[in-house]
């Protein structure tokens, strides 16, 4: 039997069913705790309520969605990126501290060191090969750029539809891409991605979590960098 | 190179990669058509 064959069924998507069920269990309420909320304040607005639906397909829900998304995003990605030429001594989420960069063809296992079962594209020469190599970024910063995007589309309705209650004038999407509101939202995300994922790389040199892969391994030594052994 | 690997890890990718284009689709297209 082969290295991990010994688990079977579900249990080998285990993460991506756990994370799964996670999020849509969030997003759901969100969504009932974001209506309540907005209705709230349609009343104390003096305007009726609204039903889930619409609640739903408004920009207030898209934007409190979007502005989420990207900060999550472009925390993975920075992460992805950064830690190809930072590293950070006795952290388990750092590189050996004499690996920084990409790496040689030989150890990253393409073009004429690619393996027999290796993925077709890292086999592969030139620009194909140069897209796989970065695919993961690639895909992370698409959806980064997406969602901020969409952040800011739907952030100027919602801001617009509570400067028509209030009787001031709304901003164009120009305006509002320099605006308080768009920035407080966006900065307000980042500054707790940013820390908590330093918090991660940081703590992890001297704190464990026993059988995690986040973690060295309880009695690695605390000089111990990434997966030195 | 999204072909290969098992059929169940396939779904698994396809699964995650349908809920962030739908998901982006959804709230760019809100975005949209409320301007």
């Amino acid at each position: 039997m082969k290295k991990g064959e010994s688990v079977t069924g579900w249990k080998q998507h285990g993460l991506s069913t756990v994370f799964s069920v996670l999020f849509l269990l969030a997003l759901t309420g969100q969504a009932l705790t974001g209506a309540a909320l907005y209705n709230e304040q349609q009343v104390s607005d003096g305007l009726s309520e609204v039903t889930l639906l619409h609640y739903l397909t408004s920009s207030n829900f898209a934007v409190d969605v979007a502005e989420n998304w990207q900060s999550e995003y472009l925390q993975f990605m920075l992460y992805i990126l950064l830690t190809v030429w930072f590293v950070q001594k006795g952290s388990a989420e750092s590189k050996n501290l004499d690996e920084i960069g990409g790496g040689s063809d030989e150890e990253q296992e393409v073009g004429a060191y690619a393996r027999p079962d290796s993925p077709s594209w890292a086999k592969a020469r030139g620009f194909r090969r140069t897209l796989y190599s970065n695919s993961l970024v690639a895909a992370m910063a698409t959806v980064f750029l997406l969602s901020w995007l969409a952040q800011s589309v739907a952030g100027q309705t919602s801001l617009n539809e509570e400067q028509l209650i209030g009787l001031e004038a709304p901003l164009t999407w120009a305006q509002y891409l320099v605006s308080a509101d768009f920035w407080s939202r966006t900065l307000q995300n980042w500054q707790s991605e940013f820390l908590a994922v330093g918090s991660m790389a940081v703590f992890s040199i001297y704190l464990r979590q026993r059988g995690s892969p986040e973690s060295k391994p309880v009695g690695a030594p605390h000089q111990e960098t990434g997966t030195e052994t | 190179m999204c072909c290969e690997g098992t059929v169940t890890m396939r779904v698994v990718f396809g699964i995650w990669a349908c809920f962030i284009t739908v998901g982006l689709i959804y709230v760019i297209a809100i975005g949209v058509l409320h301007r």
